[in-house]
């Protein structure tokens, strides 16, 4: 146990918001408690209109979590590239990271929780243009699940603090990774193949998710919503892998570092943060509208989905153009330093 | 056989079910409205009575959708308003309420016209807009203030601008708080008469409540019920 981790700026900062997440989520949660066990909105009695009310401010409750959320896997980030310096041997955040059990466990955690976070609160947006109480009770459902998901976030985030050895002589990620992707690099064999077909299926799926989300935003039906939320849900996985295999080669020029870490330094222009930020935010938009596509049953919430679906569509579209071109930056960055030659041999 | 065309049964402009009000007095809880229910049918005019006091202002306010109710509902056009989130409730407040307060509320530094134009700023005028602003202060009798400044009127022709400004959007339902409360005789008993003409309006019928502690409205022949509001308490509804 290194207790005195907790006064490093950067982890305090991290652990601070992450507890400020779990009081809010917890917050949220109590009311979504007491709305499962007692809203009935065919009363009208002074008890139910004061859980409605309570139920807007958990929506109020969320939507905060959410941000801070967020905000905690950018510092989360940020705390692990900075944290690099203290370490020997740890050039960027993966050498931090891989630096104890917890690390990775607590990076999974908190994408996830954002992740989970940025759907609900999406669906509260949905809720928010519903002009009855439809949704308030699938909603209550949804928040109780954010409020373990941030206690086991900060957790492990704590476990990880507290872990966390600033003496030891860490692995650098090239030492780690360079050696697993030398085979990604080569011109031949599965490791080619696996940059090819990762490259390639960021793509196509990353355009067939554009197109669909616009052709669904222009009349957004629930089928062809749900097409879209599905595409972006198959190009994540794509677009993550194709961000390590395919950019952050191009970025540093070298064709076997293939860490996501180091697209984060200062060196590349930081392009990780966009990069990653925008993938973030297409597969939370795309993953918002698709739930709000099955929850949206009665005539109220249709007809408030109609907008909702429209709105997150479009920036799915822009966020997943985004990503391309954001992707596309270093790797024509190189193709023009190199004069068109082939950073693959 | 053919069976007969059955018209759609038209919904009251307003219904108040089993309203109550409560706030917080410091420690303790004050209830201000009890249990009032009544409904309010399109070319009614109706009278709510009540001494200083009795929660006549709150009512109103409930049935504009401008507060919510500790308990009960609120049905403008049978949609329940008073359990609506905010943007939502302000929406059908605009599109189906037209309030006149008991203080105006006019905009001092703005004309009388300018005034009247007041609900459609936020969309945009239109000239359409300018068009009904024009006609209804010359309905009131004001046509040839437009261009006044709102301070520099007298208290009854504010009273007759704030009235054009409520009707600006066509609501289904006009609130009026003490309409009269500073009017001579004269100006009472002639706006009176225009509450009841906008009532009955053949084009289009609309229900009227009126809060006030005036005799002269209240003793108008064309009033349709007097509701007497006493300590929170709807006591006595008379035809």
């Amino acid at each position: 146990m290194h207790f005195a981790n907790l006064l490093q700026p950067w982890i305090l900062l991290r652990l601070v918001a992450g507890l400020v997440a779990v009081v809010l989520f917890t917050r949220a949660a109590q009311t979504s408690w007491r709305v499962l066990r007692a809203f009935n909105v065919s009363r009208a009695t002074e008890g139910q209109l004061a859980l409605e009310r309570r139920a807007e401010l958990a929506s109020t409750f969320v939507r905060v979590a959410t941000v801070v959320q967020v905000a905690i896997l950018a510092l989360s980030m940020l705390a692990g590239d900075r944290l690099s310096g203290s370490i020997r041997g740890a050039m960027c955040g993966y050498g931090v990271f891989r630096a104890t059990p917890w690390g990775f466990r607590s990076l999974a955690a908190t994408t996830l929780t954002a992740l989970a976070a940025g759907v609900v609160a999406q669906l509260y947006v949905l809720d928010a243009r519903v002009r009855g109480l439809d949704l308030v009770r699938s909603l209550a459902k949804a928040t109780l699940i954010l409020a373990p998901l941030a206690v086991v976030d900060f957790g492990l985030a704590l476990a990880f603090a507290l872990d966390l050895d600033l003496t030891v002589v860490a692995s650098c990620c090239s030492v780690q990774l360079d050696s697993v992707a030398s085979g990604a690099a080569g011109p031949t064999g599965l490791g080619a193949a696996t940059r090819i077909f990762a490259t390639t299926g960021a793509a196509i799926a990353i355009a067939l998710s554009i197109a669909l989300a616009w052709i669904a935003a222009r009349r957004p039906r629930v089928p062809i919503v749900l097409a879209a939320a599905a595409a972006s849900l198959v190009a994540l996985p794509f677009a993550l892998a194709a961000s390590v295999l395919e950019v952050a080669p191009h970025a540093f020029e070298v064709p076997q570092h293939v860490c996501p870490f180091c697209l984060l330094r200062p060196s590349v222009f930081a392009i990780g943060y966009p990069l990653f930020g925008a993938i973030l935010l297409a597969a939370t938009w795309a993953l918002g509208a698709g739930i709000g596509a099955l929850l949206a049953r009665t005539d109220a919430s249709r007809s408030a989905l109609t907008s909702f679906a429209r709105d997150r569509l479009r920036r799915e579209a822009f966020a997943w153009g985004a990503v391309l071109v954001i992707g596309a930056i270093p790797i024509a960055r190189y193709a023009i330093v190199s004069g068109g030659a082939s950073l693959f041999p | 056989m053919v069976s007969p065309r059955i018209p759609p049964l038209d919904p009251p402009a307003a219904s108040v079910r089993d309203v109550t009000k409560r706030i917080r007095d410091g420690q303790a809880r004050r209830t201000i409205l009890e249990g009032i229910s009544f409904e309010l049918a399109r070319g009614e005019l109706v009278v709510l009575r009540g001494p200083s006091g009795s929660g006549k202002t709150t009512l109103l306010a409930i049935v504009g959708a401008m507060l919510s109710p500790t308990s009960g509902e609120v049905l403008l056009d049978g949609e329940p308003t008073s359990r609506m989130r905010d943007a939502h409730r302000a929406e059908a407040r605009r599109a189906k309420v037209g309030f006149v307060f008991q203080d105006l509320q006019l905009v001092d530094a703005m004309t009388a016209r300018e005034n009247v134009l007041l609900p459609k700023i936020p969309e945009g005028v239109t000239a359409k807009d300018e068009a009904r602003a024009d006609a209804l202060l010359e309905r009131f009798g004001v046509a040839s203030l437009g261009g006044a400044i709102a301070r520099t009127l007298s208290g009854g022709e504010r009273q007759r601008v704030a009235l054009a400004r409520a009707l600006l959007l066509d609501p289904r339902l006009l609130l009026l708080d003490e309409p009269t409360a500073h009017l001579d005789d004269a100006n009472a008993r002639a706006i009176a008469t225009e509450l009841a003409a906008l009532a009955s309006d053949p084009k289009m019928p609309r229900a009227v409540l009126v809060a006030t502690h005036d005799a002269r409205v209240a003793a108008n022949a064309n009033v349709a019920r007097v509701l007497d509001l006493a300590e929170g308490r709807l006591v006595a509804q008379a035809d």
